[in-house]
């Protein structure tokens, strides 16, 4: 099983860098840079690294998207899944849980970042380089199989591959209610 | 839908709770995300049953700790927390386990689960909780209802729903399993059976035995 990734060319190569992959089926993303966050007043704060909403504040503790490092997987093999989730050590050393999520990656193509909820909100979200932010784990119904990762160029996402991601765009902004369809049903249902 | 079997070898009153019914996420925007439904419906959180506290170096109670005194001498020493253990089985072909830590584990206890996966169709699984210290220079301090890992259950179907039924046990399903994993690990067919596809079976008890 084959899985391709590539970093977006619209991230600054500063941010991108330093993801490292660990293992075949679990992979950590690596901070590209020191960043620290006072998690207050988070709708004033102005940072292209972050996006906060006003739903994303609605909460008991705000949820803030940060946006490094961001990748972006593929494959073309069938009912391979995709499990975005916390890394054990981010509550202790930098403040905040990652919020987990999974779905059919064979179906569903997008960019990963990460969301995050802060531990304490009186203290500020402080990441050092180098920091592991979040994992991603692989699953097929083979689970003996090898999973092979293999890094691209942006320019290297084939085009089928960047239509169907915006094609995505067009159900998540107008269709959402056709979301689980997409991205939980098996490849050969679809 | 996939059904998963478990017993409690020790305390009745502990339980799996869905991780989506663990915490009240009410009111944070993610909880409208179906992707973040989908997983923590399907993943589950094992508690801590006991209240306890120890110093890697202090004295360890063997009636909860096991360890080998070389893990001691790590950077992050390793032991095993002998409190409560689920044991899970299925009739269903092809289920694996997977158990995970937690993510505020390191921050509340000052200890990690270690992560790992089996083929649940063919090898019942009692779940560990194998752990490493992450400062072995302050305590290691757990309540009771800590949340201390998560399992969750993978079929061929990933968009499977996971039902955990409970059994009641009075130690004869508990004592078939340990009889029979002795001689799994003695004559070393454990080795295929954790991570070999299952084949279907009616009969629950050739599950236990294999």
């Amino acid at each position: 099983m084959k899985i391709y990734f590539c970093y977006p060319e619209s991230e600054p190569d500063a941010l991108i860098e330093q993801t490292e992959f660990r293992e075949q089926r679990t992979v950590a993303g690596l901070s590209p840079i020191d960043f620290e966050l006072e998690c207050t007043d988070l709708l004033n704060v102005v940072d292209d690294r972050i996006s906060v909403t006003p739903l994303d504040v609605a909460g008991p503790k705000p949820s803030i998207q940060l946006k490094f490092p961001m990748v972006t997987f593929w494959t073309y093999d069938p009912d391979i899944w995709i499990y975005q989730y916390d890394h054990p050590m981010t509550s202790l050393n930098n403040n905040f849980v990652t919020i987990g999520a999974w779905w059919n990656l064979s179906k569903w193509v997008r960019n990963i970042n990460t969301a995050v909820v802060p531990v304490d909100v009186n203290y500020p979200i402080s990441i050092k380089k180098g920091d592991p932010l979040y994992r991603v784990s692989f699953y097929h119904k083979d689970m003996k199989g090898d999973i092979i990762l293999e890094q691209m160029s942006e320019d290297q996402i084939p085009q089928d591959m960047r239509k169907r991601r915006e094609e995505q765009d067009t159900i998540i902004e107008n269709k959402p209610s056709e979301l689980p369809n997409k991205l939980f049903t098996p490849y050969d249902h679809c | 839908m996939i059904t998963v079997n478990y017993i409690n070898d020790k305390d009745s009153s502990n339980t799996l709770i869905r991780e989506s019914k663990f915490v009240d996420s009410s009111g944070y925007p993610y909880t409208a995300c179906p992707c973040w439904v989908h997983k923590t419906d399907r993943t589950f959180i094992v508690t801590s049953p006991i209240d306890y506290t120890f110093m890697v170096g202090g004295e360890l109670d063997s009636n909860i700790l096991q360890y080998d005194k070389k893990d001691l001498e790590l950077d992050n020493p390793v032991l095993h927390l002998d409190a409560s253990h689920f044991l899970f089985w299925t009739h269903d072909p092809d289920v694996w386990l997977e158990a995970i830590d937690h993510p505020m584990t390191s921050l509340v206890n000052n200890l990690i689960v270690v992560s790992g996966w089996v083929q649940l169709s063919t090898w019942p699984v009692a779940n560990g909780l194998g752990f490493i210290v992450v400062d072995k220079t302050k305590p290691v301090v757990i309540k009771k209802g800590d949340p201390l890992m998560r399992v969750t259950f993978h079929s061929p179907d990933l968009n499977s729903k996971v039902q955990l039924k409970r059994i009641v046990d009075d130690g004869e399903i508990m004592d078939t399993y340990h009889t029979k994993r002795d001689e799994a690990v003695e004559d070393g067919t454990w080795k295929d059976r954790l991570f070999t596809k299952g084949k279907e079976s009616k009969c629950p008890f050739a599950r236990i035995i294999y």
